[in-house]
């Protein structure tokens, strides 16, 4: 296997404000091979962030290194730089300039210029099918066509490593279809590497070769789909949603200790809307050997304590359980 | 270096085609100068609405040992708008005007009709002692000394726009006819003007101001054709008597004479118009203010990059930092100096409007003016750079960074009124206005403004550099 991307003992500390120091990243050691789409999972504060901004060359790791194409992001970051495209979750693009002008000037960024830049932003708008509206300002554009022109700007140099941090948020339906099937055409025809991440797992599962998922500023498990999903065992899902209800952490402990294989429960409270919603808000999510077995003593505790209940789902072991099972949390905890 | 050149470039393409940039770049200072201007642009064409403006004259010179009375002439010009008969030789003495060199002797406002004043001497302020307008003065003091005292009291009361103090020794100072050739320093005439109506006490010293460069200039001239004459004829010089001379002198400024034109020439003819002055002061003081925003609101963008991630999107990739942030700065110094230089066109189209012809309201030593916009530039690219280090970010800089320049800009003149200089040297808007109001007259020294503006630019732009760069590192 060729490694394109390696940390070792990568790690990141920060000077507390006023109190110890925070060990946002704790060493951490991983492989990612030429050609692979590469998910990293974490909830909020994990790690995740510090990890990747430390691949991208961003923030300095306090201990440790990390290294494209093999070479050092510390001591050769303009060698290891030339090889990295960035897709930042955020519309990282001016929006007095047009689509034209924005991939002009990042592309020169990457020390490309004369006719091969005019080709490449050539190519790239042809790419995201924004070549008739290149000379419009950015700000007229939709937020699904700026995400277009934001990962044009990340690919444009042909990097042979592509990191995209969330490139589906706050965007509409038919727009993050069209992202993940460039991600995989990114893979499949350039064989380029592709690090992700994102908080919806479902995406993580179409694309991702390997994840990895971190927790507390460690990679607490690291995989094959199939391989993880094996670690929590044959465990089913019972999702409940529960609609705008608060649940108290006794309703959950006792459904817990008092109905036969379930082995955990967790209430994900409805979160808010747009960019930060999240497929899981206001379930009901409990875990058991027996799913299906366990929903009659659920259901009887549930309506003892005048719950109501809008649907019911059962489901098979897949990432998001693992993600449950390793952190105990929702993802977008 | 490309890619510093490459964010420059796009440093000014960004801020220029933002047009809420624009609207506080240009189109806010210009149309306020622009309003001021037309306000008062018509001060030469009759319109103006200031006339009349009340100014005490205290006139302590006494004629020269040659009999030449420069304070009376000045004098006379402030009170009567013209120079009397009797101060000059009797008719046909003086030369006859050949033309009228400008084409403007018809028709403009006199400084008889901008100036009302009144010879204020110890009877007048007597006057205004006994209806209480103004305190007595203490009994101790010097008899001119509580004249002028009584002079700034009843300006300060709001009695006269502005006091015209001529000092003992001012005729002096200007005429050595034993030797002719000699430029002695003139004893300054003082202008002492009301804070509260700063717009007509600054036509006032506006107006003294060039009735006494001319003075100098035309005292200077007369030197030096008395130099070559007491060289060539000395018993012709000799010979002369005081009277005649000082007869002469005056007759230099006789509005009959073309020598040197002061009474019936209309202000805007001289070589600084009123409208001109009050677009370069105004102009080149709203120029600086609103230059003060672009500069520090071009380097605090960093923060707003960093914000939208545009920031990490060119530090992660291969450019140096160092090509990042020179960047930025070049594209801000270049955006400030950019935005001058379209407010000094613009005004000069303006003036020139105002005018009817092709009018340099800045002056045409070019070198200076370019010196001076480029001080300008760095002293403000300076501020910006300072409050980058400073300020915590964006936020902050919003409300400390206006505070600050609104500050700036009441100290330095930029709202129409001016402090006294000991107060408004605190202000890099007053360097720059005070250097291009000199540039504009054609008189005077900037290269202490220059010293300013280039020093407290630097000075403020390597520590907040400093400061800013260990924030950037972090």
């Amino acid at each position: 296997m060729d490694t394109m991307v390696e940390t070792r003992d990568l790690a990141k500390i920060y000077p507390g404000d006023h109190g110890p120091e925070i060990e946002a990243v704790k060493g951490i050691d991983l492989k990612i091979a030429k050609g692979e789409i590469f998910s990293l999972l974490g909830p909020n504060g994990a790690g995740k962030t510090t990890t990747i901004s430390m691949i991208s060359g961003l923030v300095e790791p306090t201990r440790g290194d990390a290294f494209i194409g093999g070479h050092s992001i510390t001591k050769e970051p303009l060698q290891a730089k030339r090889l990295l495209g960035v897709v930042p979750q955020e519309i990282a693009l001016y929006p007095n300039l047009n689509a034209r002008q924005n991939l002009e000037f990042f592309g020169r960024m990457y020390g490309l210029g004369g006719e091969d830049l005019a080709h490449r932003v050539d190519d790239a708008l042809e790419f995201i099918e924004l070549s008739d509206r290149q000379k419009e300002r950015l700000s007229t554009y939709s937020g699904g066509m700026k995400r277009r022109v934001n990962i044009a700007a990340g690919l444009l140099h042909d990097p042979q490593v592509v990191y995209m941090d969330e490139p589906t948020v706050g965007i509409d339906p038919q727009s993050r279809r069209r992202i993940l099937d460039t991600v995989k055409l990114l893979r499949n025809q350039r064989g380029m590497t592709v690090l992700y991440t994102t908080h919806l797992m479902e995406e993580a599962q179409e694309l991702s070769d390997r994840v990895g998922i971190i927790d507390h500023g460690e990679i607490i498990a690291l995989g094959e789909q199939g391989e993880l999903i094996e670690k929590v065992g044959e465990e089913d899902r019972l999702v409940f949603k529960m609609g705008d209800l608060t649940l108290d952490q006794g309703f959950l402990d006792r459904i817990q200790t008092s109905v036969e294989g379930v082995t955990a429960a967790v209430y994900d409270p409805p979160g808010v809307g747009g960019e930060e919603a999240t497929n899981t808000s206001g379930l009901l999510i409990v875990t058991a050997r027996r799913g299906r077995k366990a929903l009659p003593a659920i259901l009887h505790i549930v309506e003892q304590a005048g719950v109501s209940i809008q649907s019911v789902e059962v489901r098979e072991p897949d990432l998001e359980a693992v993600f449950l099972k390793l952190t105990g949390r929702a993802l977008r905890d | 270096m490309t890619k510093l050149w490459v964010i420059a470039w796009k440093e000014v393409v960004t801020r220029f085609t933002d047009r809420n940039l624009l609207i506080i770049m240009l189109a806010a200072p210009l149309a306020i100068s622009t309003v001021i201007g037309l306000a008062f642009g018509n001060i030469g064409r009759g319109g103006s609405p200031i006339r009349n403006i009340p100014v005490a004259v205290v006139n302590h010179d006494r004629p020269s040992q040659y009999g030449v009375a420069f304070g009376a002439v000045l004098s006379d010009m402030l009170t009567e708008g013209e120079i009397p008969a009797g101060r000059v030789p009797k008719g046909g003495t003086c030369p006859q005007p050949t033309a009228d060199p400008e084409g403007t002797l018809a028709g403009g406002t006199t400084i008889g009709e901008l100036i009302h004043g009144t010879t204020f001497d110890a009877e007048a302020a007597q006057l205004l002692v006994k209806s209480g307008s103004i305190p007595a003065a203490p009994a101790e003091r010097a008899a001119s000394e509580a004249l002028d005292q009584a002079a700034r009291a009843a300006v300060d009361k709001g009695v006269y726009t502005a006091a015209v103090i001529i000092p003992a020794g001012f005729s002096s100072s200007l005429t050595d006819l034993t030797n002719p050739s000699r430029i002695a320093p003139a004893a300054k005439v003082s202008v002492y003007g009301n804070q509260g109506d700063g717009l007509s006490a600054g036509i006032v010293r506006s107006v003294v101001e060039g009735i006494v460069s001319q003075m100098v200039s035309g005292d200077i001239a007369i030197g030096a054709t008395m130099s070559q004459l007491a060289a060539r004829h000395p018993d012709v010089l000799r010979s002369a008597a005081s009277q005649d001379l000082g007869a002469l002198f005056a007759c230099a400024f006789m509005p009959s004479g073309d020598l040197i034109g002061l009474v019936s020439q209309p202000v805007q003819a001289a070589q600084n118009s009123i409208a001109g002055t009050l677009l370069v002061t105004f102009g080149s003081a709203q120029a600086m203010f609103f230059a003060l925003f672009t500069g520090q609101f071009g380097i605090l963008s960093m923060y707003e990059e960093r914000k939208n991630w545009t920031l990490q999107r060119m530090l992660a990739s291969p450019t140096p930092r160092w090509a990042i942030l020179g960047g930025k700065l070049v594209g801000v110094l270049a955006s400030v100096l950019f935005q001058m230089v379209a407010l000094i066109v613009a005004l000069t189209a303006v003036g020139s409007l105002l005018e009817g012809k092709l009018t340099l309201i800045w002056g045409t030593d070019w070198f200076a003016l370019a010196l001076t916009v480029l001080g300008a530039g760095v002293a403000v690219s300076g501020l910006g750079m300072l409050l980058a280090g400073v300020l915590k970010g964006i936020e902050q800089a919003n409300v400390v960074g206006s505070v600050l320049n609104i500050a700036l800009g009441v100290l330095g003149g930029g709202f129409g009124f001016q402090l006294p200089r000991s107060v408004s040297a605190f202000s890099i808007i007053y360097w720059g206005r005070d250097a291009f109001d000199q540039l504009a007259t054609g008189h005077g020294d900037v290269t202490l403004n220059l010293l300013m503006l280039f020093g407290q630019g630097a000075l403020m732009f390597g520590l907040g550099l400093l400061l800013f760069n260990r924030r950037f590192e972090a």
